[in-house]
């Protein structure tokens, strides 16, 4: 077996019989998908492209009709390898009447956890989504996006190696949206192997590594999404407001390199300027009757502050405030190197490929132009709203 | 690693248990027994007789715990394994380290602390209402005495020794055969056969008037020597007397002495009984010698000027052998016993049935039980089986029987011993083979399907 593969199907079909047994649908057709250890891969498509059936015949909830798959070199229907899966399905199935926090400590029974470590790891996820506030309501008195949270809880709870997330962000308000979506990098920085699986193509571009379009259940194109992605022969530069000095000596070395160009004013995104106005509702402490989120994830992001990830991973409670001062500096002296960047932008025509890919530990880019971007929109959530306004999004403008 | 199973295991029964709690039938039936159970206590009256309002109540109170309750054990088992596939519950679950078996083992173990609890608290509440029934109705010391022999108790039922007609018969064949009487063609012999056998079955239950009539009992065991033993009997008369009370004169004790001409102290009594009703002699049972034999002879009157003839079954000896809590317990667990079947039998069916189909055929099965003595009955008479009839036979023979001989409530009506054999007889057929089987198919079944539905 190949360990260098989480996942990895040979030739994998899944044909739908009708009532007489005869095919009448090809979901998955031949499906050879490699899945390197510790990488964030999108499996997009329409709907009905068989995406689902892919993860659930991974999942052993459905069985291949020819080919298999091998998923962290085993089975998943063997115990020993899907207690190193997490699974959040397409829809949270959660049970009604149970408790956030009983919910939760089912699943954590299931893994055989002992109780000090589930109550320990609840107590973090249960702050991580957002949803401590109401950890003893029953399930089914939560929104959708609140039923989400939870579902993504409990596919943590075992600290997954693999992590198979099925439409993670639907039903979830920007915000949740914005929050799994750092998550998953995070938990990628961390060695996790993450399957997405989705149709919001955003999600997937901000986050994967290498993404597979899949159309009748066959891979029409796979690949990694920079170098998809990149216009070649293009260039973007986004800077803060410039003197109109500094604008004329820009326009001539641009001018001596080529002939067409366009300066714009970039927009905010819409998702950024919603969780700014989300994040300012809630330092006024408007009430709410639903999911309380940012603060617990915002200091689990900061680049030191994992905090509630420890909690998960070793069931030890570790300090928060700690990590918030130890966030603040580290950001403070981002501000300072974006400004030299800035000068070495100005100077230099020969600039890095620009990386779409987020942080990520397997190839740290030192300090790509995208990362530093990010690091501004993670200034925006915590500092206070007044610093936080013009600040360009993740993602470049095409 | 066992103890992580468990604890697995556990968990699914845990939650399986609070499913049920919130269902609201749960609820529904808890509420119509408590309330059901107590006002039954107060309005029934049975025969008017201490005895009889105990044994009706028990009866009814019994029979709607039983009935309810195995109801409610085949909703809660249709209802939690399907509805957990019908809402993709289980995609979460099996998703996790836990096996499909164990979590059908974890539903089966929810389901059967549920029955256990809802059992004990039925149970304690019908005990509990039988015990104050006597303070309530204020009884005669006759009554009181009554419903102490015949239904506060757990008596063991003991039938006599059979006359072994087949040696019979072939000894007056012999004397045939010696009397050159028998027929010569193969055919006629064996229907003359069957008549001297006829001939011989009627003889050895009917007692002409001015005969007398010996039955032997053999392996006695009384627990109370000082106490009492019964001869419980019932008779028919071929042609009834006009009063239709029949005259008759009991000797029981150990005679065998009397063939070796020694005298013996018999206890003997007359009675005056009525045709075709059920009566019990109480006498000492330390009539009984050591070695448990005992001799009943009765006297038909010549005067009664008929034939008495003794169905079938209806000659018996009865003796205290345990007290009547005890007896109750082994009522409830072969109670108890039936609900683990219909549990299993419902899990099992919702491993590859939908909820509407699993509890019609739960249902079918369960009535099948309640009435399949009746129809095995029936079937007995049957001269010619069909192939149908024939295998309708078998089928009801692999089915679990609820009732008749099967019913524990008969057996606390009447105060008979419900003997420890008898439950673990019923453990051994109804819980080892058939709970066995019935989860071993389902466990199969689930742990080869597919749990996710067809979706594209």
């Amino acid at each position: 077996m190949n360990s260098q593969y989480a996942i990895e199907t040979f030739s994998l079909t899944k044909v739908f019989p009708d009532w007489w047994g005869r095919a009448k649908v090809i979901a998955v057709d031949n499906l050879d998908l490699k899945i390197k250890k510790n990488e964030v891969y999108g499996l997009l498509g329409p709907n009905g492209s068989g995406k689902t059936t892919t993860i659930k015949m991974l999942l052993s909830l459905l069985y291949p009709t020819k080919g298999k798959a091998i998923v962290l070199g085993g089975q998943s229907s063997d115990t020993a390898v899907s207690s190193k899966i997490g699974y959040l399905p397409e829809e949270s199935y959660l049970y009604k009447y149970l408790s956030a926090r009983e919910t939760l400590d089912f699943y954590g029974r299931l893994f055989g956890l002992p109780s000090q470590v589930r109550k320990t790891r609840i107590d973090a996820l249960l702050d991580m989504v957002g949803l401590s506030a109401v950890a003893r309501r029953p399930v089914g008195t939560f929104s959708k996006g609140m039923a989400r949270r939870i579902g993504l809880a409990q596919a943590l709870i075992n600290d997954p190696e693999l992590l198979i997330l099925d439409e993670p962000t639907s039903g979830l308000d920007p915000l949740g949206t914005r929050q799994i979506k750092d998550l998953i990098i995070k938990l990628a920085e961390r060695g996790k192997t993450i399957l997405l699986c989705s149709h919001l193509l955003a999600d997937v571009e901000d986050v994967c590594d290498r993404i597979a379009i899949l159309y009748g259940g066959k891979i029409q194109c796979q690949g990694h999404v920079s170098e998809l992605l990149v216009q070649t022969g293009k260039k973007q530069i986004t800077t803060e407001n410039l003197s109109d000095d500094a604008m004329q000596k820009i326009r001539k070395i641009i001018e001596s390199e080529c002939s067409s160009y366009d300066i714009t004013v970039p927009m905010e995104k819409l998702e950024s300027f919603f969780i700014d106005i989300v994040n300012k509702a809630q330092s006024d402490k408007l009430k709410t009757s639903g999911a309380i989120s940012t603060t617990a994830l915002v200091d689990f992001l900061a680049e030191n502050g994992h905090a509630v990830l420890e909690n998960l991973v070793e069931g030890t409670g570790r300090n928060q405030t700690q990590t918030e001062t130890e966030m603040v500096k580290q950001t403070s002296s981002e501000t300072a190197e974006d400004k030299s960047l800035l000068e070495n932008l100005t100077k230099a025509a020969q600039v890095e490929k620009v990386e779409t890919r987020p942080g990520k530990a397997l190839e740290p880019v030192a300090s790509s132009p995208q990362e530093q971007i990010d690091k501004q929109l993670l200034d925006s959530l915590t500092k206070d709203e007044s610093d936080s306004t013009e600040k360009d999004g993740p993602k470049k403008d095409a | 690693m066992g103890l992580k199973k468990m604890r697995k295991i556990w968990a699914v029964a845990k939650i399986t248990v609070a499913q049920a709690i919130r269902m609201k039938i749960a609820l529904l039936f808890f509420i119509l027994l408590v309330i059901i159970l107590p006002v039954l206590s107060f309005i029934i009256t049975g025969d008017g007789t201490l005895k009889g309002k105990l044994q009706t109540f028990t009866a009814y109170g019994m029979g709607l715990m039983n009935f309810l309750l195995c109801i409610l054990t085949i909703i809660i088992a249709s209802y939690t394994l399907s509805s957990d596939l019908k809402q993709n519950m289980l995609h979460t679950i099996l998703t996790k380290p836990i096996r499909r078996f164990e979590l059908f083992i974890g539903k089966a173990m929810g389901l059967l602390i549920l029955d256990l609890g809802l059992l004990i608290i039925f149970s304690g509440l019908i005990y509990g209402l039988i015990l104050t029934i006597p303070y309530l109705t204020k009884p005669s010391d006759e009554e009181m005495q009554a419903a102490k022999n015949e239904f506060f108790t757990a008596r063991a039922e003991i039938e006599p020794v059979p006359i072994d007609i087949e040696k019979v018969k072939n000894l007056a064949m012999e004397d045939f055969a010696k009397e050159n009487k028998l027929p010569k063609d193969p055919q006629e012999r064996f229907v003359f056969e069957q008549r001297i056998l006829a001939e011989l079955n009627a003889q050895a239950r009917s007692v002409p008037p001015g005969m007398s009539r010996l039955w032997q009992f053999e392996g006695l065991t009384p627990k109370d020597r000082e106490g009492s033993i019964y001869i419980k009997y019932k008779f028919e008369a071929v042609s009834p007397p006009a009063d239709e009370m029949v005259i008759s004169y009991w000797s029981v004790g150990d005679l065998r002495p009397l063939k070796l001409g020694l005298p013996v102290d018999p206890y003997q009594t007359g009675r005056k009984d009525k045709n075709k009703t059920s009566y019990e002699i109480e006498m000492p049972a330390s009539l009984i010698p050591v070695d448990g034999h005992l001799d009943v002879v009765f006297e038909n009157y010549v005067e009664n000027n008929t034939t008495l003839i003794f169905p079938e079954g209806e000659f018996k000896l009865l003796y205290r052998s345990d007290s009547f809590e005890f007896n109750f317990v082994r009522a409830c667990l072969i109670i108890f016993a039936r609900m683990i079947f219909l549990a299993v039998l419902g899990l099992s069916l919702s491993t590859w049935l939908s909820f509407p189909v699993v509890i019609l055929i739960s249902f079918v099965i369960f009535f099948i039980g309640v009435i399949s003595g009746f129809i095995l009955d029936s079937l007995t008479y049957v001269e010619n089986l069909t192939l149908f009839f024939g295998l309708l036979k078998y089928l009801l023979y692999l089915l679990p029987r609820f009732d008749g001989q099967h019913s524990p409530i008969e057996f606390m009506v009447s105060g008979r011993m419900i003997s420890w054999s008898f439950l673990g007889l019923i453990y051994l057929k109804l819980f080892c083979l058939q709970t066995v089987f019935a989860g071993l198919a389902g466990i199969s079944i689930f742990s080869r399907r597919e749990i996710a539905k067809i979706s594209v």
